[in-house]
């Protein structure tokens, strides 16, 4: 059905009404003027719905004219869209790695924080399909407008008026959204969110070659309780922060290095964050390590000489003390000693075993002090195995959150979420509102503030 | 018989009525006015009725010529205007 040839007739019924009230033999004043106010709004509708193209042309003719088009907004709003799509994302990764942490307290201001980007994407939803609404059918509510308009008696005339006012100012408003924000979004302080800190320690033996999996045993300076204990990888690598611990800033960790179930202060033994220093080589000075097998010295003995030739280690010891002191060989409990030599003699050793944190391992303990050997030549100690590599041990990690640096963190992300809210939420939504007021004004020009006088 | 029929006809019903209505107004306005009453105000509602039939008959006669010029005028001031951008 044709819509605008029905409101032309329906307003042209509305004039002979009107003349018909005009012409009744009754002589009183508000019903003749009543008469006089159907005449004029049937004129007021037949002129809009001849109007009908003119007024879908004004709403390009001012689109073309400012410069800006339903193409710009349409991309604007997938860009906004992609923003906080990965906005979210984001917070849903911070989200389940404070879960994984444990520090489910922390969690009630990041899901505000997520359902306000939520909140923000149903509003970016509803300006979708507001927009595509209008952009797609403004002929049709136009058309509806125009038909509501032009019903006799002024039943449909406001609701009429609005639809025709909102298909113009709509159409021409939403494409200018995106000026509106960015004017007023270039005021908003944008956050910064500052680099995370890490640090990377390489755990690393006498002759400075990689220890397997270290763990390491972090405390506060002088304190006896660890603050964090963590696994390093095959190369003995151990990092710190990098989305796994929220390190403090400026903080002096003292440190210690869980190997084979023995415990070695590193050199250095503290590290500092903030410091500008981010790597760092904590060398262990009483192990000698290769292929699952490590010899353990003590400290009255000093290393002149270490060969790593893989299935056979050898290292040339001198004694800077009086006392003998002992030498432990620990290893794998799958590696096999094929000989153990000092100063070239053969000897044999007895292997006591026992399971450190899920390894097998096996020590044997040579007392110097019983080997009879010369006090000031150097010792010789050979050692031939078959190598295997170290397995990762079963520890629980603790990672380090320190409180101050994640609250730091989380103010941040709520920053970023309260501008988000004014540039995703507040923004748009005072524009739909500025433009539906606008609509409305319009209405009231078409619908009752610019009555025809025509007597 | 479709809905834009039915309301040209009413529309046709409605000025016949109108017209009718206008002589019998015109008509008995006239008589108050003529009537040997010697009452100012009774006169003065009769040549009120009188104007207002008169000025009834005028739109009524002018109702066709009033849409035929605004049809004139809308069709003569609606050029060709920009495409519609695409999405």
């Amino acid at each position: 059905m044709n819509v605008l040839p029905l409101a032309l007739n329906l307003a042209i019924l509305t004039y002979f009404i009107g003349v018909l009230i005009l012409a009744l033999p009754i002589p009183y004043r508000q019903l003749k003027r009543w008469g006089i106010r159907l005449l004029s709004d049937a004129i007021m509708a037949a002129v809009l719905v001849s109007a009908y193209n003119i007024i879908l042309g004004i709403g390009d003719f001012i689109l073309n004219l400012l410069g800006y088009s339903w193409t710009g907004f349409m991309s604007w709003l997938t860009e906004r869209t992609a923003i906080l799509v990965t906005a979210l994302m984001g917070l849903t990764y911070v989200t389940s790695w404070i879960k994984s942490l444990g520090y489910s307290m922390i969690l009630s201001p990041l899901g505000l924080a997520s359902s306000y980007i939520t909140l923000a994407l149903s509003a970016i939803r509803m300006m979708y399909f507001i927009a595509s609404f209008i952009w797609n059918f403004r002929s049709e509510l136009l058309a509806l407008g125009l038909l509501l308009y032009s019903l006799p008696l002024r039943i449909g005339k406001d609701a009429g008026a609005f639809f025709i006012a909102a298909s113009l100012i709509m159409y021409v408003g939403f494409p200018l959204m995106p000026v509106f924000v960015n004017i007023f979004q270039g005021a908003t302080p944008q956050p910064t969110i500052s680099s995370p800190v890490t640090l990377t320690c390489s755990i690393i033996d006498l002759g400075n070659e990689p220890i397997p999996y270290p763990v390491l045993r972090l405390y506060k300076e002088g304190s006896e309780i660890p603050i964090g204990v963590i696994k390093g990888d095959a190369r003995g690598k151990v990092v710190l922060g990098d989305n796994l611990d929220v390190l403090p800033r400026n903080y002096t960790f003292s440190v210690e290095v869980l190997f084979m179930g023995y415990v070695f202060k590193p050199t250095p033994s503290i590290i500092r964050s903030g410091s500008g220093r981010t790597n760092y080589r904590l060398r262990l000075p009483n192990i000698i390590y290769q292929g699952g097998l490590a010899i353990l010295l003590p400290s009255s003995l000093s290393v002149v000489h270490v060969k790593y030739l893989g299935s056979r280690l050898e290292v040339t010891l001198t004694k800077s003390g009086v006392e003998g002191g002992e030498v432990r060989i620990v290893k794998l409990a799958s590696v096999r000693v094929t000989s153990l030599s000092i100063n070239n003699a053969s000897l044999q050793c007895s292997w006591s075993s026992w399971s450190w944190k899920g390894v097998q391992l096996s020590e044997c303990v040579l007392s110097l002090g019983s080997l009879e050997l010369d006090s000031t030549s150097p010792i010789f100690i050979s050692i031939s195995y078959t190598p295997r590599e170290y397995p990762s041990p079963n520890i629980e990690e603790r990672r380090i959150v320190c409180y101050e640096s994640l609250v730091d963190i989380i103010m941040q992300y709520i920053s970023i979420g309260i501008a988000y809210i004014y540039s995703f939420l507040f923004l748009p939504g005072v524009y739909l509102a500025a433009l539906t007021t606008m609509a409305a004004s319009l209405a009231r020009v078409l619908g009752g503030g610019a009555r025809l006088r025509l007597i | 018989m479709d809905i834009t029929s039915f309301i040209r006809n009413l529309t046709v019903q409605i000025m016949t009525i109108a017209w009718l209505i206008f002589l019998v107004s015109w008509v008995i306005g006239w008589a108050i006015k003529g009537s040997p009453i010697p009452i100012h105000r009774v006169k003065r509602t009769g040549q009120t009725l009188v104007e207002d039939a008169v000025l009834a008959a005028f739109w009524l006669a002018m109702g066709s010529t009033i849409f035929a010029i605004i049809s004139y005028i809308t069709s003569n001031i609606n050029q060709p205007m920009p495409p519609p951008p695409q999405p």
